[in-house]
């Protein structure tokens, strides 16, 4: 299958300071993928990569089966992108904005533009001079989803949305990726990739730190496990991919790699359980784990699957 | 800076509205102190910088003096235009003569650029509601402006004074026109807070208030040129005023009464507009607009068109309000000078019989340069929208990098042309042979070009150096071209301007010069547009 994005060993440097270093990516045809990562973590330059804006110093990278650099304005017809700090002409209205880059990108859709238009609750009447930063995001977003792109290239696209317009934004993805087009949602609203990402990319200082879906990802991390327990506990410390282990009295509290968990579960049954909850690392668990690292520091047991789950 | 010492001062009995003004003018001291001291030394330089005989040296006998009065009165009427009348023989009349355009026109550009830097451009960045949110008065940060600006012209006027006092030049006359210099501050100043708050956008409210002062300047000329029957005219702007205090011969002190009023009522107005509108709004250009595009904006043509209309539009409608009353006043005035050998001696060089086709020729090549540095700006829209990030969501889209670029480029080559065709309209309207007027702005349009080619050619190849690269190169040719009347070496100036190939007064270009700078232009585009193909797009 040719994936819709595929990126290996990407390097970018400005002057100095190296933006990307060797990054990976895949991103398959029909999926939402997040793109997650701190601050200054290569993000908006692999897009601009992506969009031929800006060229790589080596590694490959092929969108939409094309060469991004090369081929910018065929596949530009194919996709549609919203930049994470939306700038657009003070001069012009949000109305005005909405169909030239509709127009520029081939002619959208007048009655899904509309209704975008309501749902956002935008008034594209007004210049964009005099929109807040949700606003200037709206007209990028309702521009890119009343279009027929295969591909969205979200940067970040809700940071100025309110509850609602996130809402109304998550509906739409939903709504996109029925009608088989491919996301890649770059993001810091972890309960948003959560809630729309098929598979996420994590990256931190231009690397691929981890990349898989959401449960794969959980694999390979630690559940806390919380059990009450009708006798004293024993034996639970020699029991492989146990840590952070506390006992008070019957109460037992542990972290477990979330492949031992029924091994763990096994273990407290025979000593008579009580009452359990096991709980699965959050993605914000998941993403701490990487950013709390020292940068260059081995990210321990997500390395491997970065390649792994490709 | 001496300058801090005057400023931060609150107005006295202004109550709650202005709390805080003297903080917020201390920090504007602080953010802009290079800029001011840079703008204060250069007026200085030109207002009083010739005050220590150098100026004398020139004219050392009284025929000498006389011949340079002549000359401006009856020989070379581009004087009256540009400079203004000389009102008597003696030195020191003669030197504010040549400096008053100069020194007033440079402390106004300065003024202009700072007022609207800290009022609208503060507004326009959101820094103006920062400081809103603290304990600070409605209208402090356009007072802190104009304190810090007023104060500025006050420093100013006392510098030029006291240049001319130590030159042992007579008190009187060294006041006033320290007084003069002082004043073009303070009038451009108001008038730009004006703006800044009629305009939303910091860029209109600059051109506006400098291009009003400096049309002002124009109308003055207007009026001193065309004699008695239009003196009137010249009492109609504050340039007027300032030049007829005549320093060193009639010694007027009360025009200033004129000019403390006109800035009373500038500055009331602008807080009364203040008052009537919201934070971030003009009064001007707050009404909504089309829900849906036009027709015409649908591709990168129609875009770039929509960005630079309202500039063009302005930029023709100026010209032709410049053009056509010099042309229709020009021609009677310049029948005092039909016995001048200087106006005979251009006129046989320019192909034509009339010196009022000589004037004509004169402003309409003076005109090359405004509309040069509209067209470097045109062009650098391009690297302007990169910085902005338009450029980015365009390019985003499928158009090419040429496409886009080719939009800005198109209006940087075409409205220079229909500029320079207006020019030769307008003054066909007073010249002898109306065609032969038309066919000499015309021929100044392919070195037009050629600065447009260096500056695309800079987008491309320069990145983030462009505009550097673009206005040096106008800094260039306009140095070689004063240095020309300096005594340089005539081959600097055919080496580092285009604009000397299609000088009129050194005989009309030949249709292979035409050619050859059509040709360079052409070829400076197409690797500006190459280069800006094969790099990484900024911002």
């Amino acid at each position: 299958m040719t994936e819709t994005v595929d990126i290996t060993g990407l390097v970018k440097t400005f002057g100095t300071t190296r933006a990307l270093d060797g990054l990976d990516m895949a991103v398959r045809p029909g999926e939402v993928h997040g793109f997650l990562g701190p601050n200054g973590a290569g993000k908006s330059t692999t897009l601009r990569i992506l969009l031929g804006l800006s060229r790589p110093d080596s590694g490959t990278v092929r969108l939409l089966g094309g060469d991004p650099w090369e081929k910018a304005v065929e596949l530009h017809r194919r996709l549609a992108y919203v930049p994470g700090d939306v700038a657009l002409w003070p001069g012009l209205t949000g109305g005005e904005v909405i169909d030239l880059l509709g127009r520029l990108r081939g002619g959208a859709d007048r009655r899904r533009r509309d209704d975008l238009v309501q749902r956002f609750a935008l008034d594209p009447s007004r210049r964009c001079r005099t929109y807040s930063t949700g606003n200037r995001q709206k007209v990028a977003l309702i521009a890119a989803l009343a279009g027929d792109a295969e591909l969205l290239l979200l940067d970040e696209p809700t940071s100025g949305l309110d509850p609602l317009m996130e809402a109304v934004f998550r509906e739409c993805i939903a709504e996109e990726r029925a009608r088989g087009r491919t996301v890649l949602l770059s993001s810091h609203v972890l309960s948003e990739v959560e809630a729309v990402c098929d598979r996420v990319t994590i990256v931190r200082a231009g690397r691929t730190v981890e990349a898989g879906t959401l449960s794969e990802l959980r694999h390979l991390t630690r559940s806390s496990v919380s059990a009450e327990l009708a006798a004293e506990p024993s034996g639970l410390s020699g029991l492989a991919g146990v840590d952070d282990l506390r006992t008070e009295g019957r109460h037992v509290r542990l972290q477990v790699d979330t492949d031992r968990v029924g091994d763990v579960l096994v273990h407290l049954h025979s000593l008579g359980l009580v009452d359990v909850t096991v709980q699965p690392p959050t993605l914000e668990e998941l993403f701490l784990r990487h950013y709390q690292a020292e940068p260059g520091a081995p990210a321990d047991r997500g390395r491997g699957l970065g390649t792994a789950a490709r | 800076m001496s300058a801090a010492a005057l400023a931060p001062r609150a107005p006295a009995g202004a109550g709650g509205t202005f709390t805080g003004a003297d903080t917020l003018a201390r920090l504007l001291l602080r953010r802009d102190r290079v800029m001011l001291a840079v703008w204060l030394l250069l007026s200085w330089g030109v207002a009083a910088g010739r005050t220590g005989g150098t100026y004398a040296s020139l004219y050392p006998t009284a025929a000498a003096r006389q011949a340079r009065y002549d000359q401006v009165m009856t020989d070379v009427p581009m004087y009256k235009l540009f400079q203004g009348p000389a009102y008597g023989t003696d030195i020191n009349a003669l030197l504010v003569q040549e400096t008053f355009g100069a020194a007033t026109i440079l402390a106004a550009l300065g003024a202009v650029v700072f007022t609207v830097r800290h009022t609208r451009t503060d507004e326009q960045a959101g820094r103006r509601e920062l400081v809103g949110s603290t304990a600070v008065g409605r209208h402090a940060p356009l007072a802190a402006a104009l304190l810090v600006v007023f104060a500025a012209g006050a420093l100013l006027a006392v510098l030029t004074s006291a240049a001319m006092l130590a030159s042992r030049m007579p008190a009187t006359g060294s006041l006033i026109f320290g007084l003069v210099v002082g004043s073009a501050v303070w009038i451009s100043a108001a008038m730009a807070v004006v703006a800044a708050q009629l305009t939303s956008g910091p860029r209109a409210a600059i051109v506006g208030a400098f291009a009003a002062f400096m049309g002002l300047h124009f109308v003055r000329g207007v009026s001193d040129l065309a004699g008695p029957g239009l003196t009137w005219l010249g009492w109609l702007t504050p340039n007027g005023w300032l030049q007829r205090t005549q320093p060193f011969a009639a010694d007027r002190w009360w025009p200033f009464l004129l000019v403390a009023a006109l800035v009373v009522v500038l500055v009331r107005v602008a807080l009364l507009l203040s008052e009537r509108r919201d934070l971030g709004s003009g009064v001007l250009a707050s009404r909504p607009g089309p829900t849906t595009a036009p027709r015409g904006l649908s591709g990168t043509f129609g875009l770039a068109w929509r960005q630079h209309r309202a500039m063009a539009l302005a930029w023709v409608a100026g010209t032709a309000a410049i053009c056509v009353p010099t042309a229709l006043v020009g021609s009677a005035a310049m029948d005092q000078y039909a016995t001048s050998d200087r106006m005979a001696e251009w006129a046989a060089a320019t192909g034509s019989a009339d010196p009022a086709d000589v004037l004509f020729v004169y402003i309409a090549f003076t005109t090359v340069f405004p509309i040069t540095l509209y067209s470097l700006q045109t062009v650098l829209r391009i690297r302007a929208e990169e910085d902005d990030g338009h450029a980015a969501l365009l390019l985003s889209t499928p158009v090419s990098r040429l496409r886009w670029a080719a939009g800005h480029l198109a209006a940087a080559l075409a409205v220079p042309a229909v500029l320079l065709v207006v020019v030769g309209l307008g003054f066909a309207l007073g010249a002898d042979d109306a065609s032969a007027m038309l066919a000499i702005t015309v021929r100044l349009i392919p070195a037009v070009w050629v600065m447009v080619g260096i500056a695309m050619a800079a987008c491309g190849l320069a990145g983030r150096a462009a505009p550097v690269v673009a206005y040096g190169a106008l800094v260039v040719a306009l140095t070689v071209e004063f240095g020309q009347h300096l005594g340089w070496p005539s081959w600097l100036f055919l080496a580092f301007s285009p604009f000397s190939h299609v000088l009129p007064f050194l005989g009309v270009p030949g249709a292979a010069t035409l050619i050859v700078l059509t040709a360079l232009a052409a070829g400076l585009c197409a690797a500006g547009l190459a280069g800006l193909r094969r790099r990484d797009l900024i911002g």
